[in-house]
């Protein structure tokens, strides 16, 4: 028996099922390859950005991001580049995830200026479905630093799924070799499997936006008064999944802290008409309580995917009150509610 | 376009699939099963891939944008790489389409264009300068404004604005072996398509205007 995902997606052909006429086993066998690629492909959790933070020689900057991952996945590719602070090259950086936990990784070559220097870094971290934050820290030594220039992070795909017993509580990827000896019958190894797939598998498409700083090293507002986090509005859009949904709900929060008193985060969106606000009360950095917004979500008869033609443009604002609010991160994900 | 019947998954009930041996109705598996499997694949599996904009200068200290530090009239100068990261591959051996916006300025007023490409991971600059310019997985916009702005892009070789793909000849430049574990920890090889996305930006007037690249979204999209 095996659970195998292609490496390209199958696409079984829809004129091949008419009434009288069931589907042969060798299309069963293409369904059954589908619904492994929908549980073995890997999510992208931080859609890459462009970090632009100064890490100084002997300092460490740790990037918290806050997600939803998937119970398949079983190593994380963190990925991004770093150039040299200045002229004076030689500098090596150090990585860890989680942040300040996790195996470090030293990435040896003279990193010189202007020159970005690429590092992709494999996490293995314990399977789990729930929400939860996922870090990286990132140690400069030598010269005078380094410039984090671009970060992003992805499961690593499942080439294969596990052979025996179920990874997903109730949900198995199929045997494949099920389907070839029973075909266009119900049957709980063949049928079954994909149709749990359908109901409750997990292949979302999870990170929507993400936008994290070093926590030593904030964008911060003093006093009341919203001032803008972005330059503009970010076009986002969720998957669309039954067929009547025009929006998506997504979750939000941010890590952050008030000198005293409280301040807010507000959240927009151009074309859902999201306005949301979170209050932010500790003087210690913690992720505010989850919120979920609804966004649009793609409309499939267009070329683009966009409805309308509009994108959704997200904002964000912030402000302190009787003092400081530091912001660190703003997290957006898919939690597939 | 979708590839799906219904743009849509379909419900199906528990009692649907119990039972062995009993006969599938039509329209449950054309429906309820191929046509639900081929809309989570077209709609759920896309992730996206980039989502910057550069902050707000006055509460980051940062420039908020990158500009190449040369630069010539009319010529195409490397600006960013995004990725790599891992593009699924389609049925007909071309990658899921990428949906792309580019938020740039000129500092000067001069036309400034910039380029977007979708190229297997890895490809040196320079050949990407000579031959994706003129490629269909390549988007352009121009702007003349010194404010940052979402621009409106075409492709040159489709009708689908804003939106990127790669040929059948570059996913197999793009296919790579990677090694992975599995449940347990044994070490198990498998394939996949890695990607990068370069930016290009030229100027009109290199005397004056500068291209400056202030945001990149790619979502993907299987068209």
């Amino acid at each position: 028996m095996s659970r195998t995902v292609p490496w390209a997606r199958p696409e079984p052909s829809l004129t091949r099922v008419y009434a009288g006429g069931p589907p042969s086993s060798t299309e069963w066998y293409q369904y059954g390859q589908l619904a492994n690629f929908l549980l073995g492909k890997g999510a992208q959790h931080v859609p890459e950005y462009v970090p632009e933070l100064t890490i100084g020689s002997g300092s460490t900057a740790n990037l918290r991001f806050r997600t939803k991952t998937r119970g398949s996945a079983l190593q994380r590719v963190w990925y991004g580049s770093v150039r040299a602070a200045s002229a004076v090259s030689g500098v090596t950086i150090d990585v860890q995830a989680p942040a300040g936990t996790g195996t470090l990784a030293t990435y040896p070559a003279p990193i010189a200026w202007r020159r970005e220097w690429p590092f992709v870094y494999i996490e293995a971290p314990a399977t789990s479905a729930s929400e939860q934050e996922i870090s990286i820290s990132i140690k400069a030594t030598g010269g005078t630093g380094v410039v984090l220039d671009r970060l992003g992070c992805f499961d690593v795909d499942r080439p294969q799924l596990e052979d025996a017993g179920s990874e997903f509580g109730s949900i198995t990827g199929p045997h494949l070799e099920a389907l070839l000896s029973r075909q266009m019958i119900k049957s709980d190894i063949g049928f079954g499997e994909i149709a749990s797939v359908l109901r409750s598998g997990d292949a979302r498409r999870v990170g929507i936006f993400q936008l994290a700083t070093n926590d030593n090293a904030p964008w911060t507002k003093a006093g009341a008064g919203y001032v803008s986090l972005l330059t503009l509005g970010v076009p986002i859009l969720g998957h669309k999944d039954l067929i009547a949904d025009t929006t998506r709900k997504v979750s939000w929060s941010v890590y952050a802290k008030v000198s005293s008193g409280t301040g807010n985060v507000q959240i927009a969106t151009s074309h859902s008409g999201v306005l949301d606000t979170v209050t932010v009360s500790s003087v210690a950095y913690a992720w505010t309580a989850t919120r979920t917004i609804s966004i649009d979500c793609e409309d499939l008869t267009t070329v683009d995917g966009l409805p309308g033609g509009v994108w959704d443009l997200l904002t964000a604002q912030f402000q302190g009150g009787v003092g400081t609010i530091s912001l660190a991160a703003l997290s957006i994900w898919n939690d597939g509610a | 376009m979708a590839t799906s019947t219904l743009q849509g998954r379909v419900r199906t009930s528990t009692t649907e699939s119990s039972g062995d041996d009993q006969p599938l109705d039509t329209v449950v598996v054309k429906d309820a099963i191929v046509g639900s499997l081929l809309h989570m694949a077209d709609s759920h599996v896309a992730q996206v891939r980039v989502a910057w904009i550069a902050p707000n200068t006055t509460v980051s200290g940062a420039q908020g944008y990158i500009v190449p530090p040369a630069y010539g009239t009319d010529t195409p100068v490397f600006l960013s790489a995004f990725g790599p990261f891992p593009i699924p591959v389609r049925a007909s051996g071309k990658s899921y389409r990428l949906r792309v916006r580019v938020a740039g300025s000129s500092s000067g007023g001069a036309a400034c264009k910039f380029y977007v490409c979708m190229v297997p991971a890895g490809s040196p600059v320079g050949r990407t300068d000579a031959t994706e310019l003129t490629d269909a997985h390549l988007t352009t916009v121009t702007t003349v404004s010194s404010s940052a702005a979402w621009l409106a892009g075409t492709s040159n070789r489709n009708a689908y604005n804003n939106v990127i793909e790669a040929d059948p000849a570059r996913v197999e430049l793009a296919r790579r072996v990677f090694n992975t574990i599995k449940p347990g920890g044994a070490t198990i090889s498998g394939e996949r398509t890695e990607f990068q996305i370069y930016v290009f930006g030229s100027t009109a007037n290199a005397g004056t205007s500068a291209p400056r690249l202030h945001g990149l979204v790619a979502q993907e999209y299987v068209g």
